[in-house]
């Protein structure tokens, strides 16, 4: 069946950012593993890993003029007509928003709250720029908010719910690496934030990994939900 | 549902007995709270004449045999010169009956051999020996052991080091005076084997055998040892103990004393009563010179450690005491006596013990004489020592025969120097053959042992009497004193491996009851799980009540009635056993038959379902198998307590992610409508958070979490009485929040009005109740002196008894009369709307009721607070059961409950509206979703731990059953339940409110109809819900099934657990850490699901009953109004 250009071009976008994403983000952390600085994610000095991830998903959103050049020249100048100074000044404000509900959700969740202020720190940082940031830089500050808070159940084009899949994967991911540390193997790795830190890179790596099998292997209704299998993931 | 272990007990020289099964059963929680400062006395004493002949062996080899002549014991008059002696050693291998290099001699006449040998050394010791062994706590034996190895080797240092001695340090300074003589007193650490408690501790340090864990649950109730043990064999050779103190002795060893001073060691409180009558009995005692062996045994410092953790000022009171009476008996010692200070257990940083922790481990032991103790040498003697060491050491001294199954090496140092005079023998001979005969008893007993039991694999025994022969050719070669210590040596060496081979194979698995109990639970759970998630709510009631039920019973009976009868001819052992096992296997039957029945709508039951799936349903699958799959890991039941917090908090995120408010909120429309409503539960889920989290504060600490035991809160909880003013403040402002706000809502739902007495009860009796508590806790903190000047102890209980009964009494009432109604018989209204006696709500009431009821409005009455009729009689009781835990927790952890309470309120919220969203008939209200029973499930879970549990024997907390019985008990019924209350007080309340899960949608749409806000107003639905909880009695068949279904699902997520424990258990059943953690796991979770079912079965007869009231009450009022 054919796709209308609309689609297709968004079909292109998800399919470019995913394969971007899984591929950086694979980057960074091997580049952690070989400089030996994978248990120190949970510390300040792992800002710049931050900082990597960030400027990674700034170009993810900035590759999509790019393509919108050859397919809808006129979409541009919609997109850039959006991006003025109220916007981002919210979207910043969302940001930092989002890193304290983050904190405050870890705490909820077991991690300590007397001590241990900078590990649970970083990992709403490392969250924020792994979840929200996208969101803010594609579809703005409004949707993410809408997006964060009706997480299961938001419907929107192609390219919402691909940030919306790679947002569920990464949040899984954290929440399934805190499993590895009540065990008692006394592991480097087994120190908060460590695990759920990996945890979300690597849900983050498979949700878009899915993300881009799903738009090969079907072609139109990759994305609408509910006619995916049993358990429409 | 049991795991069977054997514990071994042997058949022994005295009393024969055979491997016995034990079995694991719910512990009897009889509070065992007194420990055990023992102190033993023991001493020998001879007459005077005695002492006169003792210069001479033969004489006094005579003089034995005329004092003992019931035994009978011709060798010991052959022995005659010292040449003999050293001769005797030559001989024995040449003695066919003495030592034989082949088998040991199969019965009492080897223990002859070593009996003989052993009176031979004991009149080497010369016959004036007074043992004393007095034990310290070993919490403050510990530290104390330091400050000792400081002592002997840098006495210098001593006062340097330790600059600010803590409250147990430095507190016996007597001791460390007698060391400084190194000859005549010597001081070890003194190893437990776990579990550390008192019964345990008694039979460990008399018969010198290895415990098992499972004797921890008989513990409670001690019955008389039938094993061979060092007080029977005292018995034998016609020796008189004296015993004081501890009553435990007197119930282990019943008539074995001569003289007798017990002293009930069950009031953890009383820290005085019987060191006081201890000492007061103990130095006339020493003076009268009659006994062998006295036995005193102080409790005050374990009470102590109990009451108050070792940190209190109060315990370097105990630990002054202590120090004065050592001091007082050291000055009356006689030259003929020992002394032996020993702890029989240890205390952890918070006071209690059980486990097997270093500090609850370690004791001291100190040996003191006034002759002199033998030398030590650096090369085999060591400062450690086991604690059954002990029992070959008493029993050399004393000169009677080692107990049969004693494991324990002897102390060479610790004996006294022979007093040989007259023999020309050199002194290490005598202890060659005291070390000897404690080698050659080891080896028969595992031998008596190998024959009885397959336990020891051939290989290892192979090895075992390899060195026994080798040994066995070396003891004749020893003639000088370095072979003696090298020979020494190696006998430790011996003894070492004989015991860690005993260590390895000790406790032996009963695999057939374990299987057996493994599969029936598997099948019960499986079965009902297919009937009750299988069937259709609608089928279910039908098919129970056919003739299934009557089918059941009486094939229960049948089963029944076959074991008996199987009994009765000797087919099978144990009666109860069999019975369990019969009527289960009928059950599984039954329910099978049920299932094969039904299959048909059970699996188009299940092809329906698994359409309907969605994402958020494989997580919570994912969190219920998590929540499961932890107790197979160790680590993950230590930190089951966050573990849980982690999976409920899940648990209700996805509850609330999964409700979608505002359907189909798509790109275009989300800026016009942020969705607030989910906004606010989202906050209502922080809130909820929040106050789970707060409740960690109250998580009590294993010993396995060090990072938790040095944490600050951790020694604030310990105390459960003892609270700072603040906290005492806090709890009390939560407490009276609690109070506040449960009876606003009643207020506000109507169920307040009236003059029936659940009503005047329930408004009034709560604050009676907290005030009651509150002046409770305040004399219950108080010091002991100020107590004993304002008021005696009953005062302080009275009050605590009011709240007992008031709880009682409004308990009872719920009961009797559950509905909180008030019946206007007028329907005037507007006088009532003028003198401001109805609240508002009467009106919407008024109009419910003339809406489902009848036509005519003139006459109908109102009804107050019927929209909410179920619930408000869950609330009232809950609110007794809640204020009951308060009492019960104590002070500190109090709050905690009024956390449960709220934390519980909220999650019927979200769930109630998470409810809403999803039904668009009346029908799908009356469904519960798995999510919420799970909820519920992991709130049980986590409460345990959220109100200061741990799934461990030490953190029990004792405290609870002096709480207004002040340690009297006449029986162990009242301190049982208390503690049960206290420990189970949770699954108790999730229990029994267990039915509000169905009601609450109902309640909520009545209290807060904005809550739902569904947009078709006039909708069939809405008007459903408008009546409240009327509908519920409506349609009241619907009812009971659902509330059935849903009480069988939570039972069953509970039963999952229990049967992943018990798989774990026998997974794990060699492994490190099975009895301390698995085993105990285990047993809580298996009183864990009695209390459940108790509870789920209780909440589910008061709906029964809340349902017939009101058939009646409505019945009543249609023929007056009609």
């Amino acid at each position: 069946m054919a796709l209308n250009p609309t689609d297709r071009r968004a079909r292109k976008i998800v399919i470019i950012n995913s394969i971007w994403s899984s591929v950086y983000m694979a980057l960074t952390i091997f580049a952690l593993h070989y400089t030996k600085k994978i248990y120190d994610v949970g510390k300040c000095t792992c800002l710049p890993l931050i900082a990597l991830l960030a400027l990674g998903e700034g170009i993810k959103s900035n590759m999509q003029h790019l393509i919108i050049d050859h397919l809808a020249p006129r979409e541009r100048h919609a997109r850039v007509r959006k991006f003025n100074f109220s916007n981002k000044l919210k979207g910043i404000a969302v940001l930092f928003t989002t890193i304290v509900i983050y904190y405050v959700v870890a705490v909820l969740f077991g991690a300590p709250f007397l001590s241990g202020h900078e590990e649970t720190f970083m990992f709403s940082l490392l969250l924020t720029v792994l979840t929200a940031l996208p969101s803010c830089l594609h579809l703005g500050a409004d949707t993410t908010i809408s997006l964060l808070i009706e997480l299961t159940s938001f419907e929107g084009d192609i390219i919402t719910e691909s940030i919306r899949q790679s947002i569920c994967g990464t949040l899984f991911g954290a929440w399934l690496g805190a499993i590895v540390i009540p065990l008692d193997w006394d592991r480097p790795w087994q120190v908060w934030p460590i695990p759920c830190s990996l945890g979300s890179m690597i849900g983050y790596i498979c949700s878009n990994i899915f993300i881009i099998m799903r738009c090969f292997s079907k072609s139109e209704k990759i994305f609408a939900r509910k006619s995916l299998g049993k358990y429409g993931l | 549902m049991e795991l069977i272990a054997e514990s071994v007990s042997v058949p022994n020289t005295g009393v024969g007995s055979e491997p016995s099964l034990t079995r694991v059963e719910t512990p009897t929680l009889q509070l065992l709270l007194h420990q055990q400062q023992m102190m033993l006395k023991f001493m020998e004493e001879q007459k005077g004449i005695n002492r006169q002949l003792l210069r001479s062996f033969s004489q006094v080899g005579a003089q034995n045999v005329n004092l003992r002549e019931s035994v009978c014991m011709p060798e010991i008059m052959k022995p005659t010169a010292n040449s003999t002696f050293n001769q005797r050693i030559e001989e024995l291998p040449a003695d066919g009956t003495v030592v034989s290099p082949g088998p040991l001699p199969v019965s009492n006449e080897s223990s002859d051999i070593w009996r003989e040998l052993a009176l031979n050394m004991s009149t080497r010791q010369s016959g004036h020996l007074v043992a004393r062994r007095p034990t310290f706590d070993p919490r403050f034996d510990h530290p104390m052991l330091f400050l000792e190895k400081f002592d002997r080797y840098d006495f210098a240092k001593y006062d340097s080091t330790i600059e600010k001695p803590a409250t147990y340090q430095n507190k016996l300074p007597v001791i460390d005076k007698l060391l400084k003589n190194s000859k005549s007193s010597r001081l070890y650490k003194f190893i437990a084997d776990p579990p550390t408690t008192t019964m345990q501790r008694l039979k460990a340090l008399t018969t010198g055998s290895l415990p098992t864990f499972i004797d921890a649950g008989s513990n409670f109730a001690s019955s008389e040892i039938s094993e061979d043990n060092i007080i029977d064999q005292i018995g034998k050779q016609l020796r008189d103990i004296v015993f004081l103190g501890d009553d435990t002795w007197e119930s282990l060893y019943p008539n074995k004393f001569k003289r007798s001073y017990p002293y009930p060691s069950f009031n953890v409180f009383d820290l005085d009563t019987v060191d006081e009558g201890v000492i007061i009995n103990l130095f006339p005692e020493m003076e009268k010179k009659d006994w062998d062996l006295i036995i005193a045994h102080f409790l005050g410092v374990d009470h102590c450690g109990h009451r108050y953790g070792p940190m209190h000022p109060e315990m370097s009171r105990k630990l002054s005491q202590m120090n004065e009476v050592i001091e007082n008996v050291v000055d009356k010692l006689d030259d003929d006596t020992v002394l032996f200070v020993i702890g029989d257990h240890g205390m952890t940083g918070t006071g209690d013990h059980g486990g097997e922790s270093n500090d609850e481990v370690n004791s001291a032991m100190f040996v003191y004489s006034k002759g002199s103790l033998n030398p030590t040498d650096e090369t085999f003697d060591s400062d450690i020592i086991k604690q059954i060491d002990l029992v070959p050491t008493l029993a050399i001294i004393l000169g009677i025969p080692i107990p049969h199954s004693n494991l324990g090496s002897l102390v060479v140092d610790a004996l006294p120097t022979p007093n040989n005079i007259i023999l020309s023998v050199e002194n290490w001979y005598f202890d060659l053959f005291a070390v000897w005969s404690n080698v050659q008893q080891m080896t028969k007993y595992i031998k008596d042992y190998a024959i009885t039991s397959e336990t020891f694999s051939q290989e290892k025994l192979q090895i075992l009497y390899e060195q026994f022969e080798l040994l066995n050719a070396r003891v004749h070669t020893v003639s000088n004193i370095n072979s003696y210590k090298v020979f020494i040596k190696e006998t430790k060496e011996y003894k070492r491996m004989l015991r860690k081979m005993c260590e390895e194979v000790w406790i032996q698995f009963d695999s057939f009851s374990m299987s057996r109990g493994l599969i029936l639970s598997f099948m019960t759970i499986f079965l009902v799980y297919m009937i009750v998630a299988g069937i259709p709510n609608s089928q279910l009631p039908d098919i129970i009540k056919s003739s299934f039920l009557p089918c059941s019973y009486a094939a229960l009976l049948f089963a029944c009635g076959i074991s008996i009868v199987c009994f009765y001819f000797s087919l099978v052992d144990t009666l109860s056993v069999t019975i369990y096992f019969g009527t289960g296997l009928v059950s599984v039957f039954m329910l099978s038959v049920l299932v094969i029945q039904n299959w048909e709508s059970i699996s188009i039951h299940w092809f329906d379902l698994s359409t309907k799936r969605s994402t958020i349903d494989l997580l919570l699958r994912l969190i219920f198998l998590f929540s499961w799959c932890g107790l197979l890991s160790n680590s993950y039941i230590v930190e089951e307590g966050n573990a849980s917090m982690f999976l409920l908090f899940t648990t209700i995120l996805l509850i609330v992610y999964d409700c979608n408010l505002q359907k189909k909120l798509t790109l275009s429309n989300f800026r016009q409508k942020l969705s607030w409503s989910k906004l606010k539960l989202l906050l209502m889920v922080i809130f909820v958070g929040i106050l789970i989290r707060l409740s960690t504060l109250f998580f009590k600490c294993r010993e396995e979490q060090p990072q938790c035991l040095q944490s600050l809160h951790s020694q604030i909880i310990k105390p459960g009485f003892r609270s700072e003013k603040a906290e005492y403040l806090v709890t009390l402002l939560a407490i009276a929040i609690f109070v506040t706000t449960t009876r606003n809502w009643l207020r506000s739902s109507g169920n307040l009005v009236g003059i029936s007495p659940t009503v005047l009860l329930a408004s009034y009796i709560p604050t009676v109740i907290v005030v009651a508590t509150a002046g409770f806790w305040i004399l219950h903190g108080l010091s002991q002196e100020t107590k004993t000047k304002i008021m005696t102890g009953f005062q302080t209980d009275s009050l605590a008894c009011l709240v007992y009964s008031c709880v009682t009494i409004g308990i009872l009432s719920v009961i009797i009369k559950p509905l909180c109604i008030y019946i206007i018989p007028n329907s005037d209204v507007s006088t009532y709307k003028e003198d401001q006696i109805i609240p508002q709500i009467f009106h919407r009431v008024k109009g419910l009721f003339n809406q489902t009821k009848t036509e005519c409005n003139s006459k109908v009455p109102i009804v107050c607070g019927l929209a909410t009729v179920y619930s408000s009689a869950f609330i009232i009781f809950s609110i007794y059961l809640c204020l009951l835990l308060i009492l019960l927790l104590g002070d500190v952890i109090a709050p905690s409950v009024v956390l449960l309470y709220f934390s519980s309120t909220i999650v019927l919220i979200i769930s109630s509206i998470s409810k809403f969203d999803k039904a668009i008939t009346t029908a799908q209200l009356f469904e519960v979703p798995n999510s919420c029973i799970l909820t519920w499930m992991l709130m049980s879970l986590y409460f345990f731990y959220g109100s200061g549990h741990q799934a461990t024997f030490p953190n029990i907390s004792w405290e609870a059953a002096f709480i207004g019985t002040g340690g009297n008990f006449s029986n162990n019924f009242i301190p049982g339940i208390l503690i049960i209350l206290n420990t189970f007080g949770v699954f108790i309340f999730m229990g029994i409110t267990l039915p509000l899960l169905f009601i609450a949608p109902f309640t909520l749409h009545i209290m807060f109809p904005s809550l739902c806000n569904k947009k078709q107003e006039d909708s069939k639905l809405m008007k459903d819900l408008s009546r409240g909880e009327v509908l519920l009695y409506e349609k009241d068949e619907i009812m009971f099934s659902v509330v059935f279904t849903v009480s069988c699902k939570y039972i069953l997520f509970h039963a999952v657990r229990i049967f992943i424990s018990m798989l774990a258990a026998t997974i794990h059943c060699r492994h490190l850490m099975v009895w301390k953690i698995f085993a105990p796991k285990l047993i809580f979770e298996a009183i864990g699901i009695i209390v459940t079912l108790v509870s789920v079965l209780f909440g589910y007869l008061l709906l029964i009953r809340i349902n017939s009231e009101l058939d009646r009450l409505i019945t009543q009022l249609n023929k007056k109004y009609r």
